[in-house]
């Protein structure tokens, strides 16, 4: 019944929507520019110290939208040639591929993409902590979830500014590799604002389950969690726990990933932010990865800038099992962003 | 109302059949491995697998990726003597058949570590376990009757010694003669030394043709079907002189090339070529054969980022072999570059470069002694490449092994054996998993996706 009132609310309102909020009905196009540039420090556990210059994201792209339809294309630069994938490039190049690249329409509440697009849940995370150069979410960095995949997303948008549920279909073995086996993953998410209007509006209840399958022999990749996030441009609040079922190609292991952060920004400049969050690797066994990041910036708007200390720390079986990481870093971080139409 | 449901139900599950968990981490684990060449290649990973499948040893060799995997996820990478150790320089892949012998430029023999195609930084037990649990599948592979744990135990007690004779100021110790109990190592000596005077590689890989020596092509040997030299096309050929620069004037014109599939196991779906270069005299007989092998990144790769140990796969694999070897002429034509964007390893080949091989280890090659003398030669090899590391990094090895020898020898035959014995079983789990999803592991080959012709006709396509 209650979901007869929900979508019978959505289906009388006449919302905006994202799209129509941004042109209006005219054509519209933007760049897209997000590049991240740091110096690090870092000093192993058990490694030798040592400091390093890195470009960890550079992302460059154009989204149009016109009417209903929008479209987007991302492309990144990454680290990569191995196994003879790109003959006559010879050593650890930094190569373009595509991050982003689909089409969608608007219609009324609804709103579809297909192609390459970006998941559901990782990108809902992000938004609250903003801060992505200082650390991609553990979503991402432990291989949970990926931040984009080739398949398609329908999303609805609740009425009156509560939010949206919205639904995916994708290959399930994110925008970095090829789909192995005929299952599709399917995802099902709901970011639902309990209280639209006034000083709670940027509070969000996220709720997230996907059910789905990697590798040839269709191993099992189910991630069902949410958490409460507060999306403020000021401030930025954040609690979320994940089960996983399935990780790392072994459908039987059974992991958690737990975090939560803060962020806020003073006097128009000064940014801090905070961030921990620690991975379960095993539920069964002493195995775990803890990361705690702290840090102070400044922001000049394209431009954010931040000194960040960054402490990865391991107990258990992992302590062992994955060498070189842990560590304690010192980063000095630059980012630069025209965050496009429809971020 | 449980529409929905279904087709959520229906999508997920599409095409997924209920397995052996193990066997399924398995295939996803070397596919994934495997998918740039699985995708450029097909048919040629294909061979590799199929080798992969047939003995528990052949699967060892191309596991390496599942080796890091269980590491990685806690199941060899358990113990109490790692504590803080940094990562030394190693081989990465140091299983008994990655040794052997190799004849230096003054023509004498020793026995060394011969394959750095993943040489990289790695904890120093990832070595040292990868040798002993591959000491114990060639045990179990020659059907041997007798216990496994002696023979680790002297193995990790002769790199245990070394290491400390190293760190006191001995020099390393280069492995000329065998032990008096090695027969394995008194093979690979006696018959090297045999096809290095009858010059065995010229009369088996290659034919005279009115006055001038050139390759065979097609089947070489009988029993290898799989092992095929074939022509090389003219374009390839023409570049060929550019992957030779650095020997300069050393070696004579180059006089035929051609490509060689079906060797090796992990690397048998990489680009192989043979050339023929003319000898010293204009006699057919003083010929040099060379091998130009492709090399990848390591399969370790990635674990000290962004602290890459060297600035490309060629200075990695060349300095791992310069590094491990107890002299850097250990093979004179030793080098790595690159060739048409492609990183390759030139090397000699020569039937007097033996390798150990566990197809050989039967009748007094197969005892206790032989074997625990093969364990204490690799252990002593395997600690001559780490005590190259930082003086420091040694330090705290030792440090590590000195507080319980006897525990640390125990912890790792106990290893040995349990790893042997998961490989003895993901051998036939592989096995099933190619019967159920087919040669290349249920990736499929897309004919849109064809290398382009430079690149196809280099990477070639199984006989």
């Amino acid at each position: 019944m209650s979901l007869l009132v929900v979508v019978s609310l959505a289906l009388a309102q006449v919302d905006a929507g994202v799209v129509d909020e941004v042109d209006g009905g005219a054509f519209v196009w933007s760049p897209i520019i997000d590049v991240f540039g740091e110096f690090q420090a870092r000093v192993p556990r058990d490694a030798a110290p040592f400091t390093t210059f890195a470009v960890p994201r550079v992302q460059a792209g154009v989204e149009a939208g016109w009417k209903g339809a929008a479209g987007r294309v991302l492309l990144e630069g990454v680290y990569a040639t191995q196994g003879g994938a790109l003959i006559g490039v010879a050593g650890d190049s930094i190569v373009i591929r595509l991050r982003e690249a689909w089409g969608g329409y608007r219609w009324r509440f609804l709103e579809a993409q297909l192609g390459l697009v970006p998941t559901l849940t990782v990108p809902e995370v992000e938004r609250a902590f903003l801060f992505r150069e200082l650390s991609a979410d553990g979503l991402e960095t432990y291989r949970i979830k990926p931040p984009a995949d080739l398949g398609a997303t329908l999303k609805g948008h609740l009425p009156a500014g509560y939010g949206w549920v919205a639904a995916s279909v994708t290959n399930g073995e994110g925008y970095t590799s090829r789909e192995l086996n005929a299952g599709k993953n399917v995802e099902v998410t709901a970011a639902v604002h309990p209280v639209p209007r006034g000083v709670l509006e940027p509070l969000t209840l996220l709720g997230s389950a996907m059910v789905g399958t990697t590798g040839p022999s269709s191993t099992i990749t189910n991630r069902y969690g949410g958490g409460v996030l507060w999306a403020g441009s000021k401030l930025g609040l954040g609690a979320t726990a994940f089960t996983v079922q399935g990780w790392m190609d072994d459908g039987s292991r059974r992991a958690l990933l737990v975090q939560g952060f803060a962020r806020g920004e003073l006097f128009s400049r000064l940014l801090l932010a905070a961030r921990v969050q620690l991975f379960q690797r095993d539920t069964t066994q002493d195995d775990q990865v803890l990361e705690l990041i702290g840090a102070v910036g400044l922001k000049a708007e394209p431009v954010e800038f931040f000194v960040a200390v960054h402490r990865t720390a391991l107990s258990g079986l992992a302590r062992t099992a994955l060498p070189g990481v842990d560590s304690t870093d010192v980063r000095a971080v630059v980012r630069v962003r025209w965050p496009g139409l429809y971020q | 109302m449980f529409r929905p449901l279904l087709i959520v139900t229906m999508l997920s599950a599409c095409g997924g059949a209920s397995v052996d968990s193990r066997e399924a981490e398995l295939s996803t684990v070397i596919a994934r491995a495997d998918e740039v060449l699985l995708r450029s290649r097909p048919s040629l990973v294909a061979g590799r697998y199929q080798r992969m499948a047939a003995t528990p040893f052949d699967f060892y060799r191309g596991n390496l990726a599942v080796f890091r995997h269980d590491w990685e996820l806690g199941r060899t990478s358990r113990s109490g003597f790692l504590g803080s150790v940094p990562p030394v320089w190693g081989l990465a892949d140091p299983h008994p058949e990655n040794f052997g012998v190799l004849i230096a430029s003054d023509g004498t023999a020793a026995i060394e570590p011969n394959d750095f195609d993943s040489a990289d930084r790695v904890p120093y037990l990832f070595d040292l376990r990868r040798l002993v649990a591959g000491l114990v599948i060639a045990m179990r592979q020659a059907n041997v009757q007798f216990e496994s744990r002696p023979i680790v135990v002297a193995a990790v007690n002769r790199y245990s010694s070394v290491l400390h004779a190293r760190a006191a100021g001995e020099p390393g110790v280069r492995v000329t003669v065998n032990e008096p109990k090695d027969t394995i190592g008194a093979d690979l000596f006696k018959r090297s030394r045999r096809d290095l005077s009858a010059r065995a590689e010229l009369g088996g890989l290659t034919e005279v043709v009115e006055g001038k020596r050139r390759f065979k092509r097609g089947v070489i040997d009988p029993d290898e079907p799989t092992q095929v030299l074939s022509e090389l096309p003219p374009s390839l050929r023409g570049e060929l002189p550019s992957v030779l620069r650095r020997l300069g004037d050393r070696e004579g014109a180059l006089l035929d090339a051609v490509r060689e599939f079906g060797s090796g196991v992990a690397s048998w779906p990489r680009v192989r070529l043979l050339l023929l270069l003319d000898g010293p005299t204009d006699a057919p007989g003083d010929d040099v054969i060379l091998e130009v092998k492709e090399l990848s990144e390591s399969a370790v790769a990635g674990w000290y980022r962004p602290s890459l140990p060297s600035t490309d796969t060629p200075t990695r694999v060349e300095g791992a072999a310069r590094r491990a070897w107890a002299r850097p002429d250990a093979d004179p034509r030793f080098f790595a570059t690159n060739w048409l964007g492609l990183p390759v390893l030139v090397r000699t080949e020569s039937e007097a470069f033996k390798g150990i091989r566990v197809s050989r280890m039967a009748g007094d090659r197969g005892t206790a002694a032989a074997f625990t003398a093969l364990g204490e030669l690799c252990g002593g090899l395997l600690a001559r490449v780490h005590s190259e590391s930082e003086p420091e990094i040694v330090k705290q090895i030792i440090e590590q092994i000195d507080r319980g020898p006897e525990v640390f020898a125990d912890e790792q035959a106990a290893f040995a054996d349990d790893y042997a014995a998961q490989v003895l079983v993901d051998q036939q789990r592989f096995a099933s998993a190619l019967e159920r999803l087919g040669p290349t592991l249920g990736i499929q080959h897309d004919v849109r996706e064809q290398a382009p012709s430079v690149a196809a006709s280099l990477f070639g396509v199984a006989p």
